[in-house]
């Protein structure tokens, strides 16, 4: 009897041995897949041309180390200013999302009004349609209010782009929260405003940051948008800026691999800064469980 | 201090109507329970006591202001809540500092009322910490702490007590009786627990679909439930009902039994009837004596006391409320003595028989 209990045991601690193996091997694998192309970039930015196209997997050597394209990207060209134009489009577009789509959020998930369903799925339906379709509207628009060539237009645009996603994810975690803590500050003599700014708020900052990760990445990637709309010397953004290295008949590949690399950098960072928040449980305690 | 009058009070949700018109009167520094199944709308007229829902119809006075317009914060009125509702990102201090902070009250009269809440409570020590490093006593403390700084007129409580395990709620209990002696405030308090109810409540009000059933002393509730849904609710284990038969000159026969004298005022019914009687009333006697017999099905043993479930031979099963040390197991026979000043009799509507004794009146 024990005998067999103990094979049973034993097995069954080998199947879960090998089902955790099998889950990382295939973590494993997405992570080197995934991290291999960034690394590539990475590695050959410190090299120069001769080392970049001889040996492309190798580490950086002596003979083909080289900061040269590092040099052209802060030299030549405004840099620096597509990196704060990315910046300013990024970090205004990110706030502006989450600021309204929280408070759309709040609004749909707390107050009981006609055709409050409705509008919900109305705020929601521009996950499921691409904003690109729009462009040529958009850019009409944007020549009519004469904001081509600005940044403001692209944070519209991106606050446009970013704000259903928000709504959803938002509203779904707002229609969790107690609804007592909320009518707890209604008796505490708080306005609707500084409920939300200073109840609700506090209580979905994990989620905010969850949503603020979401709609950060394809901002600061975009080159389509920046490419339509805001095209001029003092108006591009990093991905656009690159381009300037590519040429028709010559690429700077130093400087490209170089220019991509610093621009991984903000994006490190401010995926660093929202992910603290991500660890969640801030509710832990408020209410029972 | 102030005392709160419901009249004719109505709640709608769209077209269906949950509140179908409550009149109640509190009095300054009572201490009222609103008692009643879940879904019977007890905690919804707390919510418009509160002002945190919309009256349909009629009137909230609280002092001698009507109330149905003004916002909660201006009702004089502090709520505690079942989910003890603390904000998570404020220390304790700051949970009970808050209201009066947001109304701009002066910082030393915050701090000095704060601190005195706190002694009140046992908080001194705890005054730094978060929700989280709290157990579920001390949220729920600090809740009614932050209740007690806003010096409120009527303290309102809902279901405060039901998120804590059996031990914490009846220390808790005795907390908040001791509290309302103290502070001798206005306390109307919601539950669904009828021992909170008869242990808390100087008034108890006992709800069922939005209307009140009967408002009273937890005694009166006890010895002279108007209806049979009172006398079913007030009491554990609840009172046992047997379908009874008019014999005649105030008797009645119920589950084979001989003519009982009945303790109550005589009233034409037709209907059937019901005979009531608490399980701490039925005296437990030998086969073939006393006024029904029947089998034991169950004996729970709590030590102190058993709960016996007998079988009559009609096969209606009676709860008798025994003593700790009986002997009777399951399948024994026993007879059981139905003393008749202890019953109760309900019409066909449910309704009771008056009582002709009054009991249970504390002088």
């Amino acid at each position: 009897m024990s005998t067999v209990d103990t094979t049973r045991a034993r097995r069954g601690r080998m199947g879960r041995l090998g089902a955790a193996a099998g889950v990382h091997a295939v973590l494993l694998a997405y992570t080197i897949i995934a991290i291999f192309p960034v690394l590539i970039v990475v590695l050959n930015s410190f090299k120069n041309r001769r080392g970049i196209f001889t040996e492309p997997l190798a580490l950086p050597r002596t003979e083909t180390f080289s900061v040269e394209g590092y040099a052209t990207v802060l030299t030549e060209g405004n840099f620096l200013l597509y990196y704060s134009n990315s910046l300013i489009v990024t970090v205004v577009s990110l706030f502006l999302i989450l600021l309204f789509g929280a408070m759309a959020a709040h609004a749909l998930s707390e107050y009981r009004f006609k055709l409050n369903a409705l509008l919900g799925v109305y705020l929601i339906l521009g996950i499921m349609v691409p904003i690109r379709l729009g462009t040529v509207a958009i850019l009409q628009l944007m020549v009519d209010l004469s904001l081509v060539n600005t940044l403001i237009s692209l944070i519209l645009v991106y606050t446009a782009q970013g704000l259903p996603i928000a709504v959803f994810i938002l509203t779904e975690f707002m229609r969790t929260l107690s609804r007592d803590i909320k009518d707890c500050a209604r008796v505490d003599g708080l306005s609707e405003y500084r409920i939300f700014f200073e109840v609700v708020l506090p209580l979905v900052r994990p989620v905010l940051a969850t949503v603020a990760v979401f709609s950060m990445i394809p901002i600061w990637n975009d080159l389509w948008f920046p490419l339509i709309l805001a095209s001029s010397d003092a108006t591009k953004t990093v991905t656009l800026g690159v381009q300037q290295f590519i040429g028709q008949y010559t690429v700077n590949w130093s400087a490209v691999l170089a220019s991509l690399s610093i621009a991984i950098l903000p994006v490190l960072v401010l995926y660093a800064i929202f992910s603290r928040q991500l660890i969640s449980g801030i509710t832990a305690g408020a209410v029972k469980g | 201090m102030a005392q709160l009058v419901l009249q004719d009070v109505r709640k709608r949700f769209g077209k269906v109507e949950v509140i179908h018109g409550v009149d109640l009167e509190v009095k300054d520094g009572e201490f009222v329970v609103f008692v009643g199944p879940s879904g019977c709308g007890k905690s919804t007229l707390l919510r418009m006591i509160a002002g945190l829902e919309e009256v349909s119809g009629g009137d909230v006075v609280i002092g001698d202001e009507r109330m149905n317009e003004v916002a909660p914060s201006d009702r004089g009125i502090a709520m505690v809540f079942q989910s003890y509702a603390l904000y998570p990102h404020k220390d304790v201090y700051g949970n009970m500092a808050f209201a009066l902070r947001h109304a701009g009250e002066d910082k030393k009269v915050i701090d000095e009322r704060v601190r005195k809440a706190a002694d009140i409570l046992g908080l001194e020590d705890l005054l730094k910490r978060r929700p989280k490093e709290l157990s579920g006593g001390q949220r729920q403390r600090v809740a009614i702490g932050r209740a007690i700084v806003r010096d409120p007129a009527i303290f309102l409580f809902d279901e405060p007590l039901s998120n804590l395990d059996a031990a914490l709620r009846v220390q808790m209990r005795v907390e908040i009786l001791r509290l309302h002696q103290r502070l001798k405030t206005t306390m109307v308090y919601v539950t669904h627990d009828q021992v909170e109810a008869m242990t808390l409540a100087d008034r108890i009000v006992v709800l069922r679909d939005g209307r009140i059933e009967q408002v009273g002393t937890p005694l009166e509730l006890y010895h002279h439930p108007k209806n049979q849904f009172v006398a079913g609710f007030i009491g554990s284990p609840r009172m046992n009902f047997l379908p009874a038969r008019a014999a005649g000159e105030g008797r009645v026969t119920a589950a084979g039994s001989g003519p009982i004298e009945m303790p109550v005022e005589p009233r034409a019914e037709a209907g059937e009837l019901t005979l009531g009687i608490r399980p701490e009333h039925v005296e437990m006697v030998a086969p073939g004596q006393g006024t029904v017999a029947g089998e034991v099905l169950v004996a729970e043993r709590l030590g102190g006391e058993t709960f016996l479930h007998v079988e009559l031979d009609g096969k209606e099963t009676v709860v008798v409320k025994a003593d700790g040390g009986v002997t009777q197991k399951p399948a024994d026979r026993v007879g059981l003595r139905f003393p008749p000043e202890a019953l109760h009799l309900f019409g066909g509507d449910g309704q009771a028989f008056a009582r002709r004794e009054r009991q249970g009146v504390i002088a």
